[in-house]
């Protein structure tokens, strides 16, 4: 009867305290998932929902219709009869999930601009995924041009991501490009449904996924460190990869990317904007980093082979930085100087952004 | 392997199930012994053979040391002993430092650095050899007859790679008693390791990454901004140390064995010679009792008594790394130390000081403590020098201060107060006795679900492993 008493007693106390952590949570962490499975991009937004960030600077965002974090759809068939429409495609950059939605750089350039600009970014995608959301969303929103916003490390989560080029009997060139969703993310699908209720579960599991993705079995290292490479290791969790292209050929993945660009200027008027990763040091001193000159030079040249107009956002930004001596990426709550951009950052680039739509917009 | 780390976790379940089914002392030692060897050896099993040689050589060592014939021949043996692991410390330690400056000095551009690969605990396990030979030296302990359990003592697990620092006359005594799993011991080893993973966790690893930004460019922050990561730094290698510390005693006291305390709340300290009875006390009463005492201690009239101060604070220094930073570190500690005497020697009254003195010299302690932090976490002087100018000249102009950061400052700060106020004297976060009652099993549950919730992923190492 003790033995019973106690147990209850410690159960009582544990519900009162995972409900607090659930409270706590909704309120300064995270708000339950909102993601849902999906077979080509990994995963799309679940519509009209709030999302709450706080990785990085802290906001509360609430999603459109459509999972973006643009203005609800209404409005923006409302300023698309007003005004020339242009989709903005791009990662967790132009997503912009830190920042409040009217400081993030695809309002603010709407506003110098007077476009209808539509913010349509979302974190995890890269080129390779463009066409496919561009699909998604061109009957709903009828954008008049596209944008595409790249940034560093584009080229390398084009190598990690899994897709089957299918090429012409006897031809090298490519016909189609099919993509497929990785084993984590087919385990996600069974997973998520589960957590979109709880802001603790939701943690939990996203903390399980990654002491499960890093997980090394003490024998790793045998018999000396580092014997077994973070290269290795990335090989052995990503098998689908290298069966369907191989992540060695830098070609197969450029001609990846230039096949979805070109799919896409066939559609509709693109250009694509640049938004490079710099190192910040005292005196206004911004360097750009050796990956993101790389990048962009890659992208430079897929550009000059499709006759895409491509704009580099680092001249606004090296402008913006040597003004106020503010790095504009990192928040107060992270690491400032590195990650996401920041209001500043955001502010800069929009600028440039500005400009590209004008110019895209008014092209005959 | 890290404490911290799952892998830990599972061997020592494992561990403690197979202490607790094994019956015999010498069954349960043997046990130990190979689990402490699978420990280190999973970080670099080539190591092995060094710990192994220095256990041999001071044991084998000791026999002669205890029964020489003469004071002469005594000696020998115990410079022939201590020889051994001075030796290694100083080829795996300081030999590339070594030639480093003999080379800079002899204008010898061309010497190519020595590349040497520090084994983890180094300065750790030759300090328990050593201590246990000078101990037989001065007849305050007898030679241990067995090897298993001398092994065992320089190699026991939870203190090898980054202390406390053990003596042979607390350890070895420990083993003669029977050895067995007890209930009271495995609550309050838990609490104990729960606390020290708080700490580690909790606390030191994530203001880590905002105090690693500042020290690697101090030219683009603002005054208070390095103020506020001088105040982290010192959170950070407090909660580091003594999180590991506490990590080491709890596992310990859960096999049943009892390691010194380490930390005493010393950033609470009035004083620097109290800093230092309060701080890594495991090392800094192995250097007064076989450095400071050694050379004479405060029995060779004044000058010599400062000498020996400044000389066994430059060792402590000296032992923190091969680097002229933990040197001139050292050096300041040992000038605070012998200016705090100076006083102490010329203050005419010997009441304690009222609470606006106790108070002053805590805040004069707690400062001087912080500056001295700058070069032993700079990288370089030059650093460091940055560093020390933007905290009190001209700065940058980046103005940061996450609130994370400040809630844990304010957190630290909270439980130094209460610590003041109550005056907790026991080593363990919760009533021992009755640890499932409501609130001691409320404090338990948010403990373990903060760890699980915010702790860092991944296995950072701790600050002391370097050394």
């Amino acid at each position: 009867m003790r033995r019973s008493l106690l147990f209850l007693r410690l159960a009582v106390i544990l519900l009162f305290l995972l409900a607090g952590t659930e409270l706590f949570l909704r309120q300064w962490v995270l708000t339950p998932s909102r993601q849902t499975f999906d077979p080509q991009l990994g995963f799309t937004y679940l519509g009209d929902r709030d999302i709450l960030h706080t990785n990085e600077g802290r906001a509360r965002i609430r999603l459109n219709s459509l999972g973006l974090n643009a203005a609800p759809l209404p409005e923006i068939r409302a300023a698309a009869e007003r005004l020339p429409t242009v989709l903005v495609l791009g990662d967790s950059y132009t997503e912009a999930l830190q920042v409040a939605r009217d400081r993030n750089f695809v309002s603010l350039a709407a506003q110098a601009a007077e476009l209808n600009l539509v913010n349509a970014g979302r974190s995890g995608l890269g080129p390779l995924h463009y066409p496919a959301l561009f699909t998604r969303l061109r009957d709903t929103i009828a954008p008049d041009a596209l944008i595409i916003c790249l940034t560093q490390g584009d080229i390398a989560d084009a190598r990690q991501t899994p897709y089957t080029l299918v090429r012409r009997e006897g031809h090298n060139t490519i016909s189609a490009l099919n993509l497929s969703a990785t084993a984590n993310n087919r385990l996600r699908s069974f997973i998520e449904p589960l957590i979109h209720h709880s802001a603790l579960a939701t943690l939990m599991m996203r903390r399980s996924a990654l002491v499960i993705g890093g997980w090394r079995w003490p024998w790793d290292d045998w018999p000396f460190p580092n014997a077994v490479t973070a290269q290795n290791r990335g090989a052995a969790q990503n098998p689908g990869t290298a069966s369907h292209t191989d992540p060695q050929n830098p070609d197969d993945v450029y001609s990846a990317i230039i096949f979805q660009l070109a799919a896409l200027r066939s559609e509709i008027p693109t250009a694509l904007l640049y938004i490079p990763t710099f190192r910040y040091a005292a005196g206004g001193v911004i360097l750009e980093t050796a990956q993101s000159r790389r990048d962009w030079h890659i992208f430079e040249a897929i550009a000059a082979e499709l006759s895409l107009p491509l704009v580099h956002a680092g001249d606004a930004m090296r402008a913006d930085y040597a003004r106020d001596h503010m790095p504009l990426t990192g928040f107060r709550n992270s690491t400032l100087g590195h990650g996401h951009l920041n209001e500043n950052g955001h502010r800069a680039v929009a600028e440039t952004l500005a400009a590209v739509a004008r110019k895209l917009i008014a092209r005959p | 392997m890290i404490f911290t780390s799952l892998t830990f976790i599972v061997f020592f379940g494992l561990l403690l199930a197979a202490f607790g089914l094994l019956r015999g002392n010498r069954a349960k030692q043997n046990l130990l012994l190979v689990a402490s060897y699978l420990f280190y050896g999973a970080w670099n099993p080539a190591y092995l053979l060094l710990i192994a040689a220095c256990s041999l050589w001071s044991w084998g060592l000791g026999f002669g040391i205890r029964h020489a014939a003469t004071k002469a021949r005594r000696l020998c043996y115990l410079w022939g002993s201590l020889g051994l692991s001075l030796g290694a410390l100083g080829y795996f330690k300081y030999a590339g430092f070594f030639v480093e400056n003999t080379a800079w000095l002899l204008d010898l551009p061309d010497t190519e650095p020595l590349e040497i690969l520090l084994p983890v605990g180094i300065s750790f396990f030759t300090f328990q050899a050593m201590s246990y030979s000078i101990d037989l030296y001065r007849r305050r302990i007898e030679p241990c007859a067995s090897l298993r359990r001398f092994l065992l003592y320089v190699a026991f697990f939870p203190q090898l790679v980054a202390g406390p620092i053990v003596r042979a006359t607390e350890f070895l005594p420990q083993l003669e008693r029977p050895l067995r799993l007890e209930r009271r011991n495995i609550v309050i080893g838990s609490q104990i390791f729960l606390a020290g993973m708080l700490q580690k966790l909790l606390i030191a690893d994530q203001l880590a990454p905002f105090v690693d930004r500042l020290f690697a460019d101090p030219l683009l922050y603002d005054s208070l901004t390095l103020w506020l990561g001088l105040a982290s730094y010192t959170i950070q290698i407090f909660c580091d140390f003594s999180g590991y510390s506490l990590m080491a005693i709890g596992s310990a006291r859960m096999l049943g064995f009892l390691l010194p305390e380490n930390f005493r709340m010393p950033y609470l300290s009035r004083s620097i010679a109290e800093f230092w009875r309060r701080w890594h006390m495991s090392l800094s009463f192995w250097m007064r009792d076989y450095v400071y005492i050694s050379l004479g201690g405060n029995r060779v009239g004044p000058i010599r008594t400062y000498i020996n101060l400044a000389a066994t604070m430059l060792f402590t220094g000296l032992w923190h790394g091969a680097s002229w930073n933990f040197v001139f570190w050292g050096a300041a500690h040992g000038v605070g130390l012998i200016i705090h005497r100076l006083w102490r020697q010329r203050r005419q009254s010997q009441d304690k000081p009222g609470l606006i003195g106790q108070s002053a010299g805590w805040a004069l302690t707690l400062l001087f403590v912080m500056l001295l932090w700058i070069p032993f976490r700079a990288p370089d002087f030059m650093t460091a020098y940055l560093y020390l100018s933007g905290l009190f000249g001209p700065s940058g102009e980046v103005s940061w201060a996450p609130p994370t950061i400040l809630l844990l400052i304010a957190i630290v700060i909270g439980w130094h107060l209460v610590w003041l106020g109550v005056r907790v004297q026991g080593r363990t976060l919760f009533p021992v006795a009755r640890p499932w009652r409501a609130v001691p099993a409320t404090v338990l549950f948010t403990a373990i679900l903060a760890l699980i919730l915010f702790a860092p992923i991944g296995t950072t190492p701790f600050i002391y492993f370097q050394f």
